[in-house]
């Protein structure tokens, strides 16, 4: 019995001596199989955007063992360079969001993955995403992005101001006029109070923040080919002349720098839905939201911004991996709970009629204004030279603000300058 | 035995050889190959466009408007710190152990973030809550909105290079004053010297090494300037604080005008060049 038991015991060690290399070997497979795949997310999205994104990824990689995503966070200002050098040396991450008004030339950079093929067609990538959104994708007959995000501006108001200046801080103006008159008011409270805060530094942000006005008066930007600019106009003179009156024949206004209507001296101003989380939790005083206002016979229009997500070619594994969380990150679900986060603007039907989303704009009544308006949102030229155009145009217009220059004159000077930059000079 | 102690110091010097060659000549000379393209940054394709960038940027009106923003901004900037760091390193030498707390509080701005420091500045300047406008209000004299006036962002921004350029012209001329012979101090003093011609007669002729060191590196470092310009004004108003570096940055990488950039990049860095050898040419033919 015991010369049995030994033997059995033998047997039994033998056994799984014999086994231990198999069992080794299978347990090397199964960690080579699911040893994950590390990729990196550029974009700029800092602060509470931040935080959204990295609870979002955490989820995913929570739910995707086999993949990690990991987000590197760069200033506005430092991505596109960063891309730039990482397209150059072929050092690109898996994944980036980045402004749509770079999305022209990103297009060009040939590194991107056509998402339409990767997602099984462009209609199954898509689904009910807003068509003018996907316009920044398109490339060649590819769809090399998709919307990460969009957002428009609408008018920003100082209640606190409103009252002091005898106004009804209920009701926002509705249009120019109004607008002035407000403006004027509050600006005549003194103590270098501005009634109206207009965004006058050249680059994208004077373009970005003054196309509402021309569009509004229904002058255009440039034709609908993009070759010519046509925004010199008598439409364009008197959305030019309104702004430029409320600095140097109101003084409601300031040409200077950005920043006054933040610590409440200002009455008024421009700005993206991004805004109401910050100005909800740390605003010196009681703000509101309103529709941009509109000139006498003029239309509903504002600009739209937004980001673009999109994958670069590498190994298959990696690039997988990126289509597939950029498959989740635009699925309706995920985009619902990012506006919600963030204050952006839904991309499709799907995310706009979201329970979650419905809910989180009745609690913060301040986004409905950017709601009602993003159906009039205009996009920016989606053209390789737009960069160079909107800073040719934006540097054209400063002298008017300041008053160095006439409207006409301005506006004779950026059509000059637009059409040199659209054909790349 | 030599070829011996010549593979030790090729052994020795390689780290930082590789790193110069990695970071600063590829670069140079890979800028120097992006100059002649009309490149993007981003396309696949690079367009060789020959000289076009470097004829193209002396018809820029913008380009030449930069170039006069940066010359007022460095000779501004150098021939202030340079003579006011004189100055105070001189009375500095007469506080004897004291002048360590002064020299540290002058050099504090040297070590101080620009970044950092642009921001406060920043805070310093606001026409609102600002505290030189708050001042210069208490004293009834005009407050100007420094960052937004055309007349007073340069300035603005050249106080800011002086205070972050002083401490080192400090440091360097306190330095080289205790270096000095007391020799021919004490000659002088014999000689009834007053102290303002052992100033002029002495200390200055003395101290023109020190100077020059000062002069060029004040000179090289003050036409490069970028990161609190950017921070302050971001080059404006009216392109009135629009330097040689911040006109690169956006054409390079908010207008994806790589190539231009390049152009821009060499021009500058030929200007430097051909600045700095003038300098040590008048400093060679002072000591001859």
């Amino acid at each position: 019995m015991k010369l049995t038991q030994r033997r059995l015991a033998s047997i039994l060690s033998l056994a799984v001596f014999a086994t231990v290399p198999f069992g080794t070997g299978s347990a090397i497979a199964a960690s080579k199989a699911v040893k994950p795949v590390t990729i990196q997310f550029w974009n700029y999205w800092d602060g509470g955007n931040g935080q959204a994104l990295s609870q979002l990824v955490s989820e995913f990689n929570a739910k995707n063992s086999g993949i990690i995503v990991k987000p590197v966070t760069f200033p506005w200002g430092d991505l596109l360079p960063k891309l730039q050098s990482a397209i150059a040396s072929g050092t690109t991450p898996a994944l980036a969001a980045t402004d749509i008004a770079w999305m022209a030339n990103m297009n060009q950079s040939g590194k991107l993955v056509d998402l339409g093929a990767a997602l099984g067609g462009v209609k199954k990538a898509t689904g009910d995403i807003y068509p003018s959104l996907l316009t920044y994708g398109r490339f060649k007959g590819k769809l090399q992005s998709l919307p990460a995000s969009t957002n428009n501006l609408a008018l920003f108001y100082n209640k606190d101001l409103f009252r002091k200046a005898g106004l009804n801080p209920n009701k926002p103006p509705k249009t120019w006029a109004d607008m002035r008159a407000d403006a004027i008011a509050i600006s005549k409270l003194g103590n270098g109070v501005q009634g109206m805060e207009i965004y006058v530094q050249p680059g994208e942000g004077l373009t970005w923040q003054f196309q509402p006005y021309l569009w509004q008066s229904g002058a255009g930007f440039l034709n609908d080919a993009n070759t010519a600019p046509t925004f010199n106009s008598t439409a364009g003179k008197s959305a030019l002349q309104y702004l430029v009156d409320l600095i140097n024949v109101d003084h409601a206004a300031t040409a200077g720098q950005w920043g006054a209507f933040d610590k409440g001296q200002a009455g008024m101003r421009i700005d993206g839905s991004w805004m109401v989380g910050g100005y909800r939790d740390n605003a010196p005083f009681e703000f509101g939201t309103a529709m941009l206002p509109t000139p006498d016979g003029g239309v509903h229009a504002t600009n739209m911004g937004g980001e673009q997500i999109m994958a670069f070619k590498g190994k298959p594994a990696v690039q997988a991996a990126a289509v597939k969380f950029i498959k989740w990150f635009t699925s309706g679900p995920i985009q619902a709970r990012w506006d919600v986060a963030t204050n952006f603007m839904p991309i499709s039907d799907t995310v706009a009629n979201s329970n979650i989303l419905l809910k989180h704009i009745a609690e913060e009544p301040a986004l409905k204004a950017f709601i009602d308006q993003q159906k009039f949102a205009y996009a920016r030229p989606a053209i390789a030279t737009y960069p160079a155009v909107s800073d040719a145009f934006s540097k054209a217009l400063e002298p008017a603000f300041y008053g160095t220059v006439s409207v006409a004159d301005a506006l004779t000077n950026a059509d000059a300058a637009v059409r040199k930059a659209l054909g790349g000079n | 035995m030599r070829n011996k102690q010549a593979r030790t110091a090729y052994f020795l010097i390689a780290p930082a050889l590789i790193l110069f060659i990695g970071f600063t000549a590829y670069p140079f000379i890979w800028s120097a190959q992006i100059s002649l393209t009309s490149w993007d940054g981003l396309n696949a394709v690079k367009k060789f466009v020959g000289f076009q960038n470097y004829v193209k940027l002396f018809g820029d009106a913008e380009f030449r408007k930069s170039l006069s923003v940066t010359t007022i901004y460095t000779i501004s900037v150098t021939l202030v710190s340079t003579i006011l760091g004189f100055l105070i390193a001189l009375m500095l030498q007469r506080r004897g152990k004291s002048s360590v707390i002064y020299r540290t509080i002058f050099f504090s701005p040297v070590v101080t973030a620009t970044v950092a420091a642009a921001v406060v500045w920043q805070l310093l300047f606001d026409p609102y809550v600002g505290v030189i406008d708050l001042g210069l209000k208490a004293l009834h004299l005009p407050a100007p909105n420094w960052l937004s006036d055309t007349h007073w962002a340069l300035p603005a921004v050249i106080i800011v290079g002086i205070w972050k350029r002083l401490g080192f012209a400090v440091i360097v001329y306190a330095a080289g004053l205790t270096s000095l012979p007391t020799s021919c101090f004490e000659a002088a003093a014999l000689d009834g010297v007053s102290g303002w011609q052992k100033v002029r007669y002495l200390t200055i002729p003395l101290m023109r090494p020190v100077t020059t060191l000062v002069l060029i590196t004040g000179f090289i470092d003050s036409i490069q300037v970028f990161d609190h310009i950017f921070i302050l004004t971001s080059g404006g108003p009216l392109g009135s604080t629009n330097v040689m570096s911040l006109l690169l940055f956006n054409q390079g990488f908010k207008l994806f005008r790589l190539g231009y950039a390049s152009a821009i990049g060499w021009t500058l860095f030929m200007i430097i060049l051909v600045l700095t050898m003038l300098q040590w040419q008048i400093r060679r033919r002072h000591e001859s």
